[in-house]
């Protein structure tokens, strides 16, 4: 295949149109097909070509993917952006007029993941010119990719078996992943309106639904919405192919801090398993009410978190660890009025030497005031007094 | 094959046109020099004598009661004007390079917010339009060298004083939503000032530069209170300004403000600066409804009273009275200097109340400063 002339590897997409063979015509548009590397392939000029073997669009389409090949030979990933588009736009021309068919989906794919993997190398190749601002080629790769989002939703009368809908959920995971990247998740919204009011929503294969779920779990999170982002993410978790590491290692990464907040600590045979020993301190503390271990743990790997965008996640852990500690404090005392002193005593022993009673006083009015102590304060007496039946209900109980 | 009235050729070069990049503007070459050396261009002086619209603070001492005041080149400084579809493109003559609008900017401070003789909300309008002219002089420019720092920083003060100065003032007299967003407009524009600054200087600078840096960072984070944005940014800041103790201290504070941790708020609003206890000030009144409501649940109780004194302590109020006054607004009942607390009524339904005029842990701190210190940036 490398090394087709130029006519046999036109002959080949002529098959792919004229057989209606989706994955034999997506092969020969795709950048991760064998024949861009074909010298021969390369050209800057296939118009007349092309014009003589197809019918438009297709002769744009075809005559545009060559032209990109030439461009990325050449190491032009600006030019090769605004060529892959033309394919985009002449093939969703083409797509549109197909009418009750659904054949041409995988083309849908690889046209337009090429094309945002061209518009986050024009970028970086813009960026190193100091040209443009960041996202705002990204911003457009989006546009493009919106228009053939429409040409699928769209295409409602069609049956089960031919409707171009089935790519929806494809175009909305690459539309996830560049408004996840140029930081618009507001974006996402719509998507996600089109994906849950659809019919077809249970049945789009698991491995887009792995990726929808990820992403939605991930903006829920974000949200603070993690009774969703608990669910999403699970089911991201237990979908996803076993044989993807690399894909379980990420969805930890946003399922492990909201399980913690909710209340579930990992176990360090997992964290070991997928490399994220990151979370093996931090767990620990949560679970132990130990804020030095807490405040040691978030400093170490700041970097990480800060860089996975959990950081003000892993945070909102310290409510946590304040309960988890007065618990212990209150069982070992066994009373139900527990003296302020004793709390005191207790956050300075684990590493915040410069609280006073006044503040002590104001966590455990904020522990009250969010559901996480039942029971109430005396300023009077210096005493809290919890209620006799679970004073310090379970995380997942009022938590969402 | 049908017919198709174009050749590939042309519609490949259409389709092409159509997607290809704009090339970005080239930042300096298009940017547009200016020439005027006054503070006011003497076309507009002239214009505004002659319609009588100088105003007060811009005339000959002497002329205002004549039929037509007289300008005073020394006085008169460019008026804002909205620039509007239509508009000619701006003329080299009317704009003031960023050493003209520095000297504004020292005539606007010293001269001009240190007059006592009228109320400080016309002073206040005053300045807030002819900066907003000089800031907008600086867009048209495109500059964002050392000299714009030096102004948009005084800008960003005079805004923030300002918030504090009126914010028991009417809303004919004062709008905080409109000072607020040119406060946020000019900080957002300074910081990323900043940025290009420590591009190209690879984080060099003196030592008034840093300080201001570090001074205008944490204003950032204080103004923009538990916004998760701010944090994130500085994060992303170089060690010396991240780890300085004034942008550890204004984290500090966001974090306990997420957290409701109000007594640790008052703690370390004790270490803020005049101009960084202005950015808090803005928030109090937040800060503190939140906190009555945290301890009117947490405290809550049908025989215990809390103690107004402490509402007044823990609150940052100036006396107790303004503290009963604060509950009470909230529908709390108040007797004997105690304050009964009831899970039971929701203050949830109730808006702020007014601020006072002044408070003291503010005023404190501006005490010791006069007001061209405050808005050059003293610190202290």
């Amino acid at each position: 295949m490398a090394h087709t002339s130029l006519n046999q590897y036109l002959q080949q997409v002529e098959n792919g149109i004229r057989r209606r063979d989706g994955s034999l015509l997506a092969d020969h548009l795709s950048f991760k097909h064998p024949h861009i590397a074909n010298p021969r392939l390369h050209l800057e000029s296939p118009e007349e070509q092309c014009e003589q073997w197809f019918e438009p669009p297709y002769d744009e389409m075809v005559a545009a993917h060559l032209k990109c090949c030439w461009c990325v030979a050449n190491n032009d990933f600006i030019e090769a952006y605004s060529l892959q588009k033309v394919v985009v736009q002449a093939f969703n021309k083409a797509f549109q007029g197909q009418k009750d068919e659904n054949w041409a989906l995988p083309v849908l794919y690889v046209v337009i993941v090429d094309l945002r993997l061209f518009a986050n190398s024009a970028e970086t190749q813009l960026m190193r010119k100091g040209k443009g601002k960041p996202g705002e080629l990204l911003e457009k790769a989006a546009d493009t990719m919106m228009a053939c989002f429409r040409t699928c939703a769209a295409d409602g009368r069609a049956s089960l078996d031919d409707t171009k809908r089935w790519g929806m959920l494809y175009l909305v995971n690459q539309l996830f992943k560049v408004y996840f990247k140029i930081n618009k998740l507001p974006l996402c919204k719509p998507l996600i309106r089109a994906i849950e009011g659809s019919s077809l929503k249970d049945r789009f294969s698991i491995s887009q639904l792995v990726t929808y779920k990820y992403y939605v779990g991930r903006k829920e999170m974000f949200e603070s919405d993690f009774t969703a982002a608990e669910e999403h993410l699970s089911f991201a978790f237990q979908r996803c192919h076993h044989s993807s590491r690399q894909n379980k290692r990420l969805i930890l990464i946003y399922l492990l801090p909201v399980k913690m907040l909710l209340g579930h600590m990992p176990k360090t045979s997992l964290l070991e398993k997928y490399d994220l020993m990151q979370f093996a301190d931090i767990a620990k503390a949560t679970k132990t009410g130990d804020l030095r271990l807490l405040t040691s743990a978030m400093s170490k790997n700041e970097a990480f978190f800060i860089k996975c965008g959990v950081y003000l996640i892993i945070e909102k852990l310290q409510t946590i660890t304040y309960r988890n500690l007065f618990k212990k404090v209150q069982l070992m005392l066994n009373t139900h009025q527990v003296p302020i002193d004793a709390f005191e005593t207790a956050l300075k022993f684990t590493g915040l030497e410069d609280v006073d009673k006044e503040e002590v006083e104001c966590i455990l009015a904020n522990l009250i005031y969010k559901n996480y102590i039942k029971g109430y304060l005396s300023h009077q007496h210096q005493k809290l007094v919890v209620s006799k039946q679970k004073p310090f209900p379970l995380l997942s109980s009022f938590l969402s | 094959m049908s017919y198709h009235p174009k050749s590939l050729i042309e519609r490949l070069r259409d389709s092409l046109e159509r997607n290809r990049l704009q090339e970005p503007y080239e930042e300096a070459e298009h940017a547009i020099a200016g020439e005027c050396k006054d503070m006011c261009p003497l076309k507009e002086q002239k214009e505004r004598e002659r319609q009588r619209r100088l105003h007060f603070l811009e005339i000959v001492a002497g002329t205002e009661r004549d039929r037509c005041p007289k300008v005073d080149h020394s006085l008169a400084i460019k008026e804002y004007s909205r620039p509007a579809a239509g508009k000619e493109e701006a003329n080299p003559s009317d704009l003031r390079p960023p050493h003209v609008l520095l000297k504004v900017v020292n005539h606007i401070v010293q001269n001009v917010l240190t007059r006592n003789d009228l109320p400080w909300f016309k002073v206040y309008n005053f300045a807030f339009d002819r900066l907003r002219a000089v800031r907008q002089d600086l867009v048209i420019q495109r500059a964002s060298g050392f000299e714009c720092a030096l102004i948009l920083e005084q800008c960003v003060r005079f805004h923030i004083y300002s918030a504090y100065k009126l914010c028991a003032a009417p809303l004919s007299e004062f709008v905080p939503k409109i000072n607020s967003d040119h406060t946020s407009e000019c900080l957002k524009r300074l910081l990323y000032i900043y940025q290009l600054q420590r591009q190209e200087e690879d984080g060099e600078c003196d030592e008034t530069q840093r300080d201001a840096q570090i001074q205008m960072e944490s204003c950032h984070v204080i103004f923009s209170l538990g916004s998760f944005n701010a944090l994130f940014h500085v994060l992303s800041l170089p060690k010396y300004i991240r780890f300085s103790p004034r942008l550890i201290n204004a984290v500090a504070l966001t974090k306990a403000f997420w957290e409701g941790n109000f007594i640790r708020v008052k703690k370390l609003a004790a270490r803020l600066s005049a101009i960084e206890m202005c950015c808090l000030h803005t928030h109090l009144q937040h800060i503190r409804s939140q906190a009555l409501m945290t301890m009117n649940t947490a405290f809550s109780s049908r025989n215990l009273l809390f103690p107004s004194r402490v509402i007044t302590d823990w609150l940052m109020f100036d006396e107790v009275e303004e503290a009963e006054d604060f509950c009470h607004h909230f529908g709390l009942d108040v007797k004997d200097g105690k304050v009964a607390f009831s899970k039971s009524c929701s203050l949830q339904d109730y808006k702020l109340p007014p601020k006072r005029p002044w408070c003291t842990y503010v005023n404190c701190q501006l005490e010791a400063l006069t007001i061209p210190d405050i808005i050059e940036g003293a610190v202290r």
